[in-house]
């Protein structure tokens, strides 16, 4: 699965939780904050950015 | 379930100024014919008159922002300042927009011109799906949120925020996203929205009750993170109920008017209504919404600063006391 996100929205987002900026993993579909170690969701184009839908990365 | 917004008229997909909610009326707000007066039945009838309307209205499928069904039935006035068209014109000048909690993205895609970098966030699954068919064709990124949620963009980042009918204003959050010079344009349910039937149901309402959504709520709210209200204006908007199906299918859809509304429950309430709409025509109620406007100083940073991050302890005001959506969707 890949994902592609616009550039000009991922310099805007941020961790709803740290409020740090997001990596985009395309291989994984997922927005990642490396501060808090989530993970986000993205699905069917739309990222998801609820903590309790994040994934806990290490 | 039921639809999710503060007001019928958020997602009508007709929108603002057309006369959408709850009734397909037109933009005076004048009182469309009801079904009674177009298809007249005998005196005689009444008792089998009543039962129909309610049942056929309690049967109706409540899903969704759609309020078509009442076309002809109720009437609902619009407020003059016309939302949809003052947000259109601010949108046709932002370079970085946000329509927070953009329901199905119906108000927003009124708007003939959208910023290069346009953003809708929505926390309703179902809202969702709609809002990016809709919104994505025309380049805007639609975000999942959680309802109450911090919100997932960085500071400084817009120049202009959206939103009409949010469940709540999370004003910190909001100061924290404007650029400097930014600024918040809202449409919000008032005080007191549609108390007359909330009344007529539940009885006379505390005065606590009565004074929730307050807009003085809001500009205090929007005070206290440092913003500068700029504009701030409350109207009372006549709604017209022409048969008791109608009020039927209204309560049944807009939940948080008699909350726990059952027809079988009210039966005899709706009884007396029916007498009544039939000897004055119709009900009339009055929904309350307040327009405002709040800008980010150019100079000075919020306050109190966040630092990034949400301070959670912060005690948060009501604006929307009841948090009308969030209720309906659990």
């Amino acid at each position: 699965m890949t994902a592609k996100i616009d550039d000009w929205l991922l310099e805007i987002l941020a961790c709803p939780q740290s409020k740090a900026p997001l990596r985009l993993d395309e291989e994984a579909g997922e927005l990642v904050c490396d501060e808090s170690g989530l993970a986000y969701p993205i699905r069917d184009g739309i990222p998801v950015l609820l903590v309790d839908e994040a994934r806990r990365i290490n | 379930m039921a639809a999710r917004s503060g007001d019928p008229q958020r997602a009508t997909g007709t929108g603002q100024g057309r006369g959408a909610a709850p009734s397909g009326a037109s933009d005076s707000g004048a009182a469309a014919p009801g079904l009674a007066a177009a298809e007249p039945r005998t005196a005689g009838s009444a008792a089998a008159d009543f039962a129909a309307l309610v049942a056929e209205a309690a049967a109706a499928p409540v899903e969704g922002w759609d309020f078509s069904w009442l076309a002809g039935r109720a009437t609902e006035e619009r407020p003059s300042w016309g939302y949809a068209r003052l947000i259109a014109d601010r949108l046709a000048r932002a370079d970085t927009a946000l329509d927070l909690d953009t329901g199905g993205g119906e108000v927003l895609a009124e708007a003939p011109a959208l910023p290069p970098r346009m953003a809708a966030t929505e926390s309703w699954p179902p809202n969702l799906a709609r809002a990016a068919a809709r919104l994505g064709p025309r380049g805007v990124a639609v975000v999942a949120t959680g309802e109450g949620a911090p919100l997932p963009f960085a500071d400084a980042v817009f120049d202009l925020v959206v939103s009409r009918h949010p469940v709540a204003t999370p004003w910190e959050e909001v100061a924290r996203v404007l650029r400097p010079g930014g600024a918040f344009l809202s449409q919000q349910v008032g005080p007191a929205s549609v108390f007359e039937l909330t009344e007529f149901f539940l009885g006379p309402q505390p005065p606590e009750t009565r004074a929730r959504r307050h807009p003085d709520h809001a500009r205090a709210a929007a005070e206290a993170t440092g913003l500068e209200v700029v504009d701030l204006r409350m109207e009372r908007l006549r709604m017209r109920f022409h048969d008791v199906g109608a009020v039927v299918y209204f309560l049944r859809k807009v939940i948080w008017i008699v909350p726990g509304f059952d027809a079988d429950r009210y039966r005899d309430r709706l009884r007396e209504l029916h007498e009544r709409i039939r000897a004055e025509g119709a009900f009339t109620a009055h929904s309350t919404r307040f327009l405002i406007e709040a800008r980010r100083p150019r100079s000075a940073a919020p306050h109190p600063p966040t630092g990034g991050r949400l301070d959670r302890d912060r005690p948060q005001v009501p604006i929307m006391g009841e948090t009308d959506r969030g209720a309906l969707r659990r």
